[in-house]
């Protein structure tokens, strides 16, 4: 899911640089003081996820938990992800520096997406159809950004069709593994804090 | 039935993940050494799966394309090259993961030519498969062995050399394959450190934030 330094065109890292500012611009406009721990939290939690390797035969695929951080931030899961990413980067050569931006918005645009589709499902949902909404925006998230990952290097000059089959195709368990744990840890959260899955920046605007 | 049942999956989830957790930094890597004419090695993720059919390019010391290819189903490839000079062998597994690792020029015999920058170097690969099979034939070295139990055998200095440069290389490989998967280990203390960053980032977000939404007489008691 990490593309590295040198797999893309220049043109797409420009194109991915340019989304990324643009997301992680809006997105700190959007956190307020009080979801300001659960950003650096589900940041720090995808930091280490990313260390977490489900084994898929002759690949290897990590965990991501997009789908989640997603549905707890909002629009506030680009700057999340940036840093999580950019520390990375530094610290375990995950990735790279130029295409920084590319991951960052192949991995946060998804769980934007999820967020919007599925939040409002969620606020409503109970019992066994909140572990259906977590189940969906964890699995689809992951879905997404394979898809995405496929395109920025179908858009560098490589097949798409062959390109994504084997991005997705490695990533399917981690999408069943995600798709539990997001339902698992969704489930629990409305429970215990039901605030937290409201958005980072919708607070100021309930309050 | 407890209380949170969720709370219990996440716990076993997390728990039976991190019984399969490899430690390692997920990326390509690729490792290989120069041995006689030949350059073997392979391409490996963080965490030991071999990508099967990755490709795999040869660059000469200019940079130039000399050889493309793709790697077996062990993740390995051997290469027979015709010049003696440094290399850099490309691997890339199609998903976004490339790698490249420098082959010095001192690890190949030197009975080969060194080449230099426009000279037409000739590069093979040897199917791995083959040369299973002549490792398991006995290697001529011990007909020497053999030999030296009741007669002198006599070498030139160019197959003593080879001879020694074999050996130490044979030695020095897995040193330098435990330097690259070290190299390759992330370390907790690296985590930790990531951690520490990120609540230290958010936590001066929130200060400047605070800072600039309060009013200034807030500090002066009523």
């Amino acid at each position: 899911m990490h593309i590295v330094d040198g797999a893309l065109s220049s043109e797409v890292v420009v194109t991915g640089a340019v989304l990324a500012v643009t997301g992680i611009s809006y997105g700190l406009r959007k956190i307020d003081i009080d979801a300001m721990p659960r950003v650096a939290m589900m940041s720090a939690v995808f930091f280490v996820a990313s260390l977490i390797h489900v084994p898929v035969g002759p690949s290897s695929a990590h965990l991501i938990v997009n789908g989640l951080a997603g549905l707890m931030l909002g629009w506030s899961v680009f700057p999340a992800i940036f840093i999580g990413l950019l520390l990375q980067a530094v610290f375990f050569g995950f990735g790279g520096i130029t295409v920084l931006g590319v991951n960052t918005v192949n991995i946060a645009l998804p769980a934007v997406l999820m967020w919007w589709l599925v939040s409002p499902f969620l606020a409503r949902a109970e019992g066994k159809l909140v572990l259906l909404a977590g189940f969906v925006a964890g699995s689809g998230a992951i879905a997404l950004s394979s898809m995405m990952v496929g395109l920025s290097l179908a858009a560098s000059g490589q097949g798409f069709v062959p390109t994504a089959k084997l991005v997705v195709m490695s990533h399917i368990p981690v999408m069943v593994v995600e798709g539990i744990l997001t339902a698992a840890a969704v489930h629990l959260v409305k429970k215990v804090r039901p605030v937290m899955l409201a958005p980072a920046g919708s607070l100021r605007s309930v309050a | 039935m407890p209380r949170f049942p969720s709370l219990y999956a996440i716990a076993v989830l997390i728990g039976t993940l991190f019984t399969c957790v490899n430690a390692q930094a997920h990326s390509l890597h690729v490792f290989a050494m120069g041995n006689g004419d030949v350059i073997d090695g392979y391409a490996y993720f963080g965490g030991g799966a071999r990508p099967q059919d990755a490709e795999i390019q040869l660059l000469d010391d200019t940079g130039r394309v000399v050889f493309a290819g793709k790697t077996d189903d062990q993740g390995e490839f051997k290469l027979r090259v015709s010049h003696r000079q440094d290399y850099v062998i490309e691997a890339n597994s199609g998903d976004g993961h490339i790698a490249s690792f420098k082959i010095n020029g001192d690890e190949l015999s030197d009975q080969l030519p060194s080449g230099s920058g426009d000279i037409n170097i000739d590069v093979s690969q040897i199917d791995t498969a083959s040369s299973l099979q002549s490792k398991k034939t006995p290697p001529s070295s011990t007909t020497i062995a053999r030999a030296t139990s009741d007669a002198i055998v006599t070498l030139s200095r160019d197959e003593l050399d080879s001879l020694i440069d074999a050996a130490v290389s044979r030695h020095v490989r897995p040193l330098r394959e435990q330097l690259v998967a070290y190299e390759d280990k992330v370390r907790f203390s690296d985590l930790l450190g990531g951690i520490g960053v990120i609540v230290g980032i958010f936590g001066a977000f929130a200060w400047f934030q605070a800072v600039k939404s309060r009013p200034r007489q807030q500090n002066k008691k009523p």
